[in-house]
Parts: structure tokens; C-alpha cells; sequence
């Protein structure tokens, strides 16, 4: 039978070199609890430690399109009392243009419902012109006041405002004042001439003609002033519904950043009661082999020879 | 044989055990000595004089015993393995700590890391597509972005004070190297000395043989045995000792902290030679390892470079605008966007590495091209298109882009963490194998106390016994006397 020598030294190394072992593992359980951290650095698990850039990178990002949506929101439910607002005057517009029309009021009653109606013009331009923080409703991408408050003139473009909201998905915010208040001019057989049907020269028309006393001018202006009523509450019906497509968007966003939580969560997170079972296991074994340790440092013949 | 003669016999005896005890002594002694073999006594029986003569005669019995030597209980094979995994060992183990406090340096995954200031950054390009006309916004954006290029350029003089540090740490191993290999030509002197004058230089064979395993470690040298106990140095296919004579190695530290090699040579102006253990993985990481993780595939340097690339050519798509100077009515002039980031060094669009990207040092807040339209080069009476955030829309989405910096560095960050993580298997897998080396070599030369314990018995049974001998054959001659007289 043969036997294996064993040194004094190979024991001590031996044991020495297994109780490092158990406490090295008892560290790594210890800063796991102590960071609540499964990954502190990318060596610990390097395909987790890139999905989990990739998870804060898509969180971030997802934040950041909430951010937008929040903002595009905030535009149109401007924009969505603004145009309230304008329905409202030119309702209001309409009960004075029948009272106008009214053969039984004097012309002094026509001036007064004449210059009601250019004051109504002059809140309609004011109402054309609002700014949400800064940048004008209906101005497409220009930065000038939409309207010129003299000539009732537009000053912007018909480019689109947008809000990213998705990857790659942008959502448009704005109407246009053209949109909203009627064109400026219209083009026919080659002639352009002013728009009859923009609000703020319909408006101007009615007032010249009340203060003419023309009550048949004021009969079709009546018609022109229903279709610019129409035209206005069409884009308010385009602004509910991308203001409902942002919402959504936000809710959306709202379920994908949960999710993103709970998966980057379980990807980096201690999961506690587990860590907590493993420390105590693994230390009882640090206990253990300190003990055996202990008992076999501690003999050798020497302890037997008197 | 004579009476006179037995005496001898009962003296060499008490020698003997003498000189066991000592040496069980010496082990029990040095039980705990690094480095040490265990030592034992070689005896042989004393035959009688084979010479024959008028009054010598031989009958046939033993003349006692004689020592023939104190010898070193040592395996060659065994030593070998340990030297060899020492080396290996000591060079995973170098790596390991340079990359992992590489990749340390990065705070990643965490809230502090680079991939953080990039989220801010493409955060900021939202935030000013929401309010092109802004000017507090765009100098926010400004700003994200001069934080993230100083993120990188602190990232990559992060990987450089490594390579510093290495390369410090390399050269003062060099000089502890060249210091050993000197000692040990003088100790293989000292030796062949000693084995020439027939002592057993038993301890100092020890020294040595430590200082070899030190030299394994801190150069992965591998030996063989010379003449008269002496031992020969090589690393490299090298000679660094032969005998009594030392080479020493040289290098002249790197010329930068970011290019510049170590070139490691024999004597001052000799051929070139490549380390092992310690030494070896300082070089490698000053040469190969640490530059690979800045102009690597898949470096920081490609981060930098691809954010460049993406946000100055985002950047020449869109268009900014500036008032004619002295109109009135105003006019509006539009002009693409300038490159954001440049390289600091040469000032080109183009950037090539971590350390140099800056921003622009030309760039106006008012210079950022968040509008699309109108095209670069009209001018228009209007301020149409200021309020326009779509370019700026485009190169915040850039973050989703699979070919763009996040990208990059987030593979880089991967193959980082792969690196430090293969090494720590390698490490903790060769950490085992040498010990499993270690633990047999000290079967054979370590010192077992139950074996001394025991050895101590039986030789202080044997010198019992032979003074009880001794003690005999003084009764007999006493005897011999008394019948005489």
C-alpha cells in the first residue's frame, strides 16, 4: 500500500488556500448584498452587463419621448382652448351678423354690431397669435407672430412641428394658421385675390358692409362666415385627436418604462431572500473549514511524545 | 576484529545518530522556512580494511558506519512544473489586475458611466428640437456635449495612467531582475565552489532556488542544471545566467503615455527578448492590451470617432441662421451647421481617437443646425424655418442608430468585461493547477513532522544503543585489564 506524503507545509498552504477560496466567495455575497447589485462591473457578467446599457440606453431614451409627448401635449391643449375660444367668438360673430341683418335695426344699431365685430376681429388675431412657451401655435416653424395684427396678413410658413414620441415616429402638433383661419388669397383662373372665406376677412367684410347698411352683402357674408365656423372646428377636431394620439403614446411609453424597470430589474438587482440564503450557507462552510483547520493544524506526533 | 577497533565502531554509530538528530533538527527547524528541502543523511555500512597484511586481517564484519553525505531531498521534474506554473500564474494574474482596473474606470453598468452622458446628450437634442428658438436650450445642449467629450477624454487618460503606472511597475521589475540574476551567478559561484571542495551547500542551493522561483515570477524564466550544482537561466530562448556570469535585461521606458513601446533587450544594445510572468503581462499591457482598448476594434477610439462622424455629418445636413447684418426689414441668411466635434490636436471634423475629441472650439450656441429647411445658402425675409426642430430630431434619434457611438461603446463595454472575466477563470483555474503542482512538489521536499517526530526516535534510539555498545566494549577491555595485572 502506498501513501501519499504530505508536508507540514502543503497542509498549511492547502488550508490556507481553501479558506481563501470560502472567504472570497463569502465577499463577493457580502458586496452583492451591501450594492444590491448582481452586476458591478462587466466582468461579472459581461453579456448582462451589455444588455443592461442596452436596457438603460432604451430607458433613457423612452424618458426622453415622454419628455416630447409631455410637451406635445401641453401645445395642443393650448391650442385645443384657443380654438374654443375662437368658436366661441365667432358664434358670437354670427348671432351679431343675423342682429346686423335685421331690417327692422337702424344703421346706428349696425355700427355698434360693426365695431362688435371688429373688436371680436381683433381677439381673434390676438387668439391667432398665442404662443405655448414662447413659440407660436399657428405659425408653422417661423418664429414671427403669426399674424400681422394690422392687415391680418399671415406671417408664418405651412411647415409641420412634430414630436418624436417612438423610435423613428414622429407625431405632428401643430395646425397652421392657414389651416385653422382660412387661407389669405385663393388662386382662380390664374388671378389671386384675397380669400372671401378667411376668418379675419370675412370678419373685416361683414364690418364694411354692416357700416354700408348692405344687407345682402351681409346675408352671403353670413355664408361665408358659417363655412370659416366649419373650417375652424375641423382643425379642432384634427387637434383632439392628435392630442388622444399622444396620450395614448404617453400611456404607452408609461407600460414600456414599467417594463424596462422590471427587466433591467431582474437583470441587475439581488434578488435579496436568495443572496441572503447563500451568505449564510456559505458561511457556515467558511465556519467549517476554519474549524477543520483548527483541528488539523493542531496534530502531530509531537503531541503524543512526552 | 580488535577491541580497539570496536570502539570505532560503537563511535561512528554515535556519530551517525548524531548527525541524524541534527538534521531532524535542522527540518523540524526550518519546517516553515520558505523555499526550504528537506534534508537527509546518507549512510553507508563501513566494510573492514580489504587489505590484508601480516597483522590485519579481515573477518568478514563491518567497521561501523560512515556519513557520505547530507542530501537535498528534491524532484528536478517537479521543480520544473512549479517554476513554470509560478510564471504563468503571475502573468494571468498581472493582466487581471491591469484590465480589471481598466475596466473599473468605466463605472459601468451604472449612472455615472459614459453611456449615461451619452443619453444626456441625445436627451439635450430633443430637448432643442422641442424649442429650436430657445437659446437657454441650445446652450444646455452645449453644454451635454462638452461634458460628454471630456467623459471620453477622461476615460482614455484614465486607460493611459495605466499604461503609465505599467510601464513604471515594468521598469523596476527590470532592475529587481537584472539585482536577482546577479545574485544568482554569485550564488552559483559560491556553489561550485563549495561542491568542488566536496561540502554540501545544501541551504545556499535553497537561497538560490527561491531567488529562481522569484526571477519565474517575475520573468517566467525556466532553468537547467549546469555543472557542480550550479544552475543555468533562461527566459525567451535567452541566456540571463550561465554559471557565475549574469546578463542583465534592458528597456528604455516608452517614449508617450499613449504610443511608444517597450522593447526589451539583453544588455543595453542586445537582441530583443519577450518576458514571461509579471514582466512579460506589464509589457504586453504596455504594448498591446491597454492601446487595444483605446485604437482597438471596437475601442473607445471608434466611440469617439463614430459620435463624431454621426453628429458632424447630422449636423452639415441641417441649417442654422443668422440676421443680415444692417437689415431692415430683417433677412434672414441660412448656413449648414458647422462640425460640433473636432479634434483637438488638429482641429479636423474628423476624430480619431478618445483622448483628442473636444468641441468645436468655433461652435456658437446659435451655431447648432436644429432646423431642416430652408436649404443652406437662402436667404429669406422671414423668420420661417426657426422654429423648425427636425434636424435636431433626426440626431437625437441617432441614439437608436445600431452603427452609432451608444452601440460601439456599448460592444466595447462587453468585450471588456469578457476579457477580465475570461482571465479571472484563467487565473482561478491555473491558481489551481499550480497549487496542485505546488502540493506535490512539497510531498517530496516538504518536511512531514510525524516523519521527523519519528526519525528523531529511531535515531535517538540508535545513539542509545550505541553508547550502550560502547559501554560493552569498555567492560570488555576492562576485564581484558583485570586479568593482567
Amino acid at each position: 500500500m502506498s501513501t501519499t506524503r504530505v508536508s507540514f507545509g502543503s497542509v498549511a498552504q492547502l488550508s490556507l488556500y481553501q479558506l481563501e477560496q470560502a472567504q472570497s466567495q463569502l465577499q463577493d455575497l457580502q458586496s452583492q448584498l451591501a450594492s444590491g447589485n448582481l452586476i458591478t462591473k462587466p466582468s461579472d457578467n459581461p453579456g448582462g452587463a451589455v444588455q443592461a446599457l442596452a436596457y438603460q440606453s432604451d430607458l433613457a431614451r423612452s424618458k426622453q419621448y415622454t419628455t416630447n409627448v409631455t410637451d406635445g401635449i401641453g401645445w395642443l391643449g393650448r391650442a385645443d382652448s384657443v380654438l374654443s375660444d375662437v368658436q366661441t367668438q365667432l358664434q358670437k360673430a354670427a348671432s351679431l351678423a343675423v342682429q346686423g341683418a335685421n331690417a327692422t335695426v337702424d344703421q346706428s344699431g349696425r355700427d355698434a354690431v360693426a365695431s362688435q365685430i371688429d373688436g371680436i376681429r381683433q381677439a381673434m388675431l390676438a387668439d391667432a397669435n398665442t404662443s405655448y412657451l414662447n413659440r407660436p401655435l399657428f405659425g408653422g416653424t417661423s418664429a414671427a407672430t403669426a399674424y400681422n395684427t394690422t392687415t391680418g396678413a399671415y406671417q408664418g410658413d405651412t411647415n409641420t412641428v412634430s414630436r418624436t414620441v417612438a423610435p423613428g415616429t414622429t407625431v405632428a402638433i401643430n395646425v397652421t394658421g392657414p389651416q385653422v383661419f382660412g387661407a389669405d388669397t385663393v388662386t382662380s383662373g390664374g388671378v389671386t385675390s384675397p380669400n372671401p372665406n378667411n376668418v379675419f376677412n370675412v370678419l373685416a367684410q361683414l364690418s364694411s358692409d354692416l357700416k354700408a347698411g348692405n344687407i345682402n352683402a351681409v346675408n352671403t357674408d353670413q355664408t361665408a362666415l358659417s363655412a370659416a365656423i366649419n373650417t375652424v372646428s375641423d382643425s379642432q377636431a384634427v387637434v383632439g385627436a392628435r392630442y388622444n394620439q399622444l396620450q395614448a403614446a404617453q400611456t404607452q411609453l408609461t407600460t414600456q418604462q414599467n417594463s424596462l424597470q422590471t427587466t433591467l430589474a431582474s437583470l441587475v438587482n439581488v434578488d435579496f431572500a436568495k443572496a441572503a440564503t447563500n451568505f449564510t450557507l456559505q458561511n457556515n462552510v467558511y465556519q467549517a473549514a476554519l474549524k477543520a483547520t483548527s483541528m488539523v493544524m493542531q496534530q502531530s506526533l509531537v503531541n503524543f511524545i512526552q | 576484529m580488535s577491541d580497539i577497533a570496536a570502539i570505532n565502531t560503537a563511535l561512528s554509530g554515535l556519530y551517525a545518530a548524531q548527525d541524524g538528530l541534527d538534521t531532524t533538527g535542522n527540518n523540524i527547524a526550518n519546517a516553515n522556512t520558505p523555499g526550504y528541502t528537506r534534508q537527509r543523511v546518507d549512510q553507508t555500512a563501513a566494510g573492514g580494511s580489504i587489505v590484508t597484511g601480516t597483522y590485519a586481517t579481515n573477518n568478514g564484519i563491518g567497521t561501523g558506519v560512515s556519513i557520505t553525505g547530507i542530501e537535498r531531498v528534491s524532484d528536478g521534474y517537479l521543480e520544473a512544473r512549479s517554476l513554470a506554473g509560478h510564471a504563468t500564474t503571475s502573468n494571468l494574474t498581472q493582466t487581471q489586475t491591469i484590465l480589471n482596473e481598466a475596466q473599473l474606470g468605466f463605472a459601468e453598468p451604472g449612472a455615472n458611466g459614459l453611456s449615461a452622458q451619452l443619453q444626456n446628450f441625445w436627451s439635450a437634442w430633443d430637448n432643442l428640437a422641442n424649442n429650436p428658438t430657445d437659446s437657454g436650450v441650445r446652450t444646455a445642449l452645449l453644454g451635454s456635449a462638452s461634458n460628454l467629450s471630456a467623459a471620453l477624454n477622461q476615460a482614455a487618460s484614465g486607460v493611459a495612467s495605466t499604461r503609465t503606472s505599467a510601464s513604471a511597475q515594468a521598469m523596476t521589475d527590470i532592475s529587481t531582475i537584472n539585482t536577482d540574476l546577479a545574485q544568482v551567478a554569485a550564488m552559483n559561484k559560491t556553489i561550485a565552489g563549495e561542491t568542488l571542495n566536496g561540502r554540501a551547500p545544501n541551504d545556499l542551493i535553497d537561497q538560490r532556488n527561491s531567488l529562481v522561483d522569484s526571477l519565474a515570477q517575475l520573468a517566467g524564466v525556466t532553468t537547467q542544471a549546469g555543472a557542480n550544482g550550479t544552475v543555468n537561466v533562461f527566459m525567451g530562448g535567452d541566456t540571463l545566467v550561465q554559471g557565475g556570469l549574469a546578463q542583465s535585461l534592458y528597456a528604455p521606458p516608452p517614449s508617450s503615455t499613449t504610443t511608444g513601446n517597450v522593447t526589451l533587450t539583453v544588455g543595453a544594445n542586445g537582441p530583443a527578448t519577450t518576458a514571461g510572468g509579471t514582466l512579460g503581462a506589464l509589457v504586453a499591457a504596455v504594448n498591446t492590451t491597454l492601446p487595444n482598448l483605446l485604437s482597438g476594434p471596437g475601442g473607445l477610439d471608434g466611440v469617439a470617432n463614430a459620435l463624431a462622424k454621426a453628429v458632424n455629418t447630422a449636423q452639415a445636413n441641417g441649417v442654422y441662421w443668422t440676421q443680415t447684418a444692417g437689415s431692415n426689414p430683417p433677412t434672414y441668411s441660412w448656413t449648414a451647421g458647422p462640425p460640433m466635434f473636432t479634434d483637438a490636436g488638429t482641429g479636423s471634423s474628423t476624430v480619431t481617437t478618445a483622448a483628442t475629441i473636444g468641441i468645436n472650439p468655433s461652435l456658437t450656441a446659435s451655431q447648432i443646425a436644429a432646423s431642416a429647411t430652408p436649404p443652406a445658402g437662402t436667404t429669406s425675409p422671414t423668420s420661417s424655418g426657426q422654429g423648425d426642430g427636425s434636424n435636431a430630431q433626426t440626431i437625437a434619434e441617432l441614439a437608436n442608430s445600431t452603427t452609432g457611438p451608444d452601440s460601439v461603446y456599448h460592444s466595447f463595454i462587453g468585450s471588456l468585461g469578457n476579457q477580465v472575466s475570461q482571465l479571472n477563470t484563467q487565473v482561478s483555474v491555473q491558481t489551481q493547477v499550480s497549487l496542485q503542482v505546488d502540493q506535490s512538489k512539497s510531498s517530496v521536499e516538504g518536511v512531514n513532522l510525524d516523519q521527523e517526530m519519528t526519525q528523531m526516535l529511531q535515531y535517538q534510539q540508535a545513539y542509545a544503543a550505541s553508547a550502550k555498545y560502547l559501554n560493552a566494549v569498555n567492560q570488555t577491555i576492562q576485564t581484558l585489564l583485570a586479568a593482567v595485572q
